[in-house]
């Protein structure tokens, strides 16, 4: 069992914004999160990744259940890649050691080779302030570049592929692709056709998970 | 640098109330002075003298004078202290306007701890040309007194005032060189490193959910961490400067005292100086070289604010696009 939430209760200043969630997924499984902006999407993914600490239930990730443990077993991606203002290398290790090779291997994962070879700078390239000097599918491409350095069991993806362009949107489909081959996911979006290659999609609504 | 008074005044308006505040407060030093020497002359001839109703007469006539002196300065600074306020949050208020119609474009050119920095600490920095312990009213009243002093020296003793000349000319040019002139670059340094610094601190928190998955807050604080050592750095470097100059004064100072000293008893065993003269030449010194020690003061504070008037002129002049 690779992802298990049972009766997950969750609640801002005493708004419960999840009540009673559960949730089973197995490795390898994708699982698709539907639901309107403010129904708790995000919400149900933080607690997924350990950022948050479950209010009431039970939330379990590859066996870990503190969200300690929980974050060591998930990589996340977000719309609106959250990138350090620092470099290209430096936002792939997060400052961890890493060899030249799995650096590159991981780069030719995320579609990001040829762009950052065309580079002055190169893997050094200054990504400037929340990813400002570069695009936001090169942003993106960075962000799963370095899901990917991380090698986690559980990929977390929140509406990752809703802000792309139709030039951009091939080459990040293609890297998050390889970073969610045989990994079990978890895709939150609310648009439907985005979770199209999920094995199981849910509606959140009202704080409860349906079944579509 | 007056050009950057100017453009900062520009900004803020005010000026007319400013000439007229610094106006008001310009006499009290030179006054003070004058009227400290010539207690001191009278008091000190009196007591030559024994003459207890010169002496008595002496001591009311200071007392009243420093009275309606100190009630004059009081009252300035009372409403100076007021206007300094009033002039920091319009400062404020516009650099926060100009800021604001910014196209987005225009903002994202910049890190966000820029922008935190040239909204506090860089007008933090500019405003102390106004509102730090010594600043540039001070400049203009101990302009005022040194002209004042050297022109009473002068005539009372040119020997004893090109002995003061002497002896103040190597700290002030030392000081202009190595102190005062180097404080614009050096604060411009400061302020830099604090924008660096800001915009790590705003990472450590606008990251802080991609850093805890990744494991990524060493990396983060350990960045925050350098550019603080560097904001330190800076400031010493600008604190040593200040300390240089402050370690000139008692060299200078006492040398020059007892070069007059010396000079003076040579002259009152001559019978060419009375003690009283000698005394009341010493306090125009001491007036002197308290503005001068002053004046450098407020250029050295008026230089290191100006790495903060010349950020804010700088902000104010991008043109927001449409």
């Amino acid at each position: 069992m690779s992802i298990r939430v049972e009766n997950l209760w969750f609640a801002y200043n005493n708004v419960p914004v999840l009540r009673g969630i559960s949730l089973i997924a197995g490795a390898g499984d994708h699982i698709g999160i539907v639901g309107v902006s403010g129904c708790g999407k995000s919400t149900l993914l933080k607690l997924l990744a350990g950022l948050y600490q479950a209010q009431s239930g039970v939330v379990e990730v590859h066996g870990a259940c503190m969200p300690d443990d929980i974050r060591k077993n998930v990589a996340m991606v977000m719309q609106n890649a959250a990138l350090f203002p620092a470099s290209i290398r430096d936002n792939i290790t997060c400052g961890h050691p890493m060899s030249e090779e799995s650096l590159w291997h991981v780069c030719e994962a995320a579609q990001l080779t040829e762009w950052i070879t065309s580079l002055p700078d190169g893997i050094d390239t200054f990504v400037g302030e929340r990813g400002g000097k570069v695009s936001g599918g090169q942003a993106q491409r960075i962000a799963i570049a370095r899901a990917i350095a991380k090698n986690a069991p559980v990929i977390l993806l929140d509406e990752a592929t809703s802000a792309l362009d139709d030039g951009t949107s091939s080459a990040v489909l293609a890297a998050l692709d390889n970073l969610t081959r045989s990994r079990t996911v978890v895709n939150v979006s609310h648009r439907h056709e985005t979770l199209s290659g999920c094995s199981r999609i849910y509606r959140l609504d009202g704080g409860r998970l349906y079944e579509l | 640098m007056m050009r950057g008074l100017k453009k900062l005044f520009d900004i803020t308006g005010m000026f007319r109330r400013f000439v007229i505040l610094t106006l008001l407060r310009l006499p009290f030093d030179p006054f003070y002075n004058i009227i400290h020497a010539l207690f001191l002359k009278h008091a000190f001839d009196a007591v030559n003298d024994t003459d207890k109703s010169a002496l008595a007469t002496a001591c009311a006539l200071f007392g009243v004078g420093s009275i309606l002196l100190f009630l004059n300065n009081g009252t300035v600074w009372t409403i100076y202290s007021a206007f300094v306020a009033r002039w920091t949050a319009a400062l404020r208020r516009k650099l926060f306007r100009h800021i604001s119609s910014l196209s987005l474009k225009q903002m994202e050119e910049r890190t966000a701890g820029e922008w935190i920095t040239r909204l506090n600490a860089d007008l933090r920095a500019a405003a102390a040309v106004l509102d730090q312990p010594i600043h540039l009213p001070h400049a203009a009243v101990s302009l005022a007194n040194i002209c004042v002093s050297s022109i009473i020296l002068a005539s009372a003793s040119p020997m004893m005032f090109g002995l003061v000349i002497l002896f103040a000319a190597p700290h002030l040019l030392i000081s202009q060189l190595a102190v005062v002139r180097p404080m614009t670059r050096l604060a411009a340094d400061v302020q830099e490193a604090m924008a660096e610094n800001a915009s790590d601190m705003d990472t450590v928190i606008a990251c802080a959910d991609t850093a805890l998955v990744y494991d990524a807050q060493g990396f983060l604080l350990e960045r925050f961490e350098k550019s603080s050592l560097n904001v330190m750095r800076k400031s010493m470097r600008l604190h040593r400067r200040r300390a240089l100059g402050n370690g000139l004064i008692p060299l200078m100072g006492i040398s020059g005292y007892l070069a007059m000293l010396l000079a003076g008893g040579s002259r009152i065993a001559g019978g060419a100086m009375a003690f009283g003269s000698l005394i009341a030449v010493l306090q125009y010194r001491v007036g002197f070289l308290k503005s001068l020690n002053m004046f450098l003061n407020s250029m050295t504070n008026i230089k290191t604010a100006m790495a903060g008037v010349k950020r804010v002129c700088e902000t104010m002049s991008i043109v927001p696009e449409e």
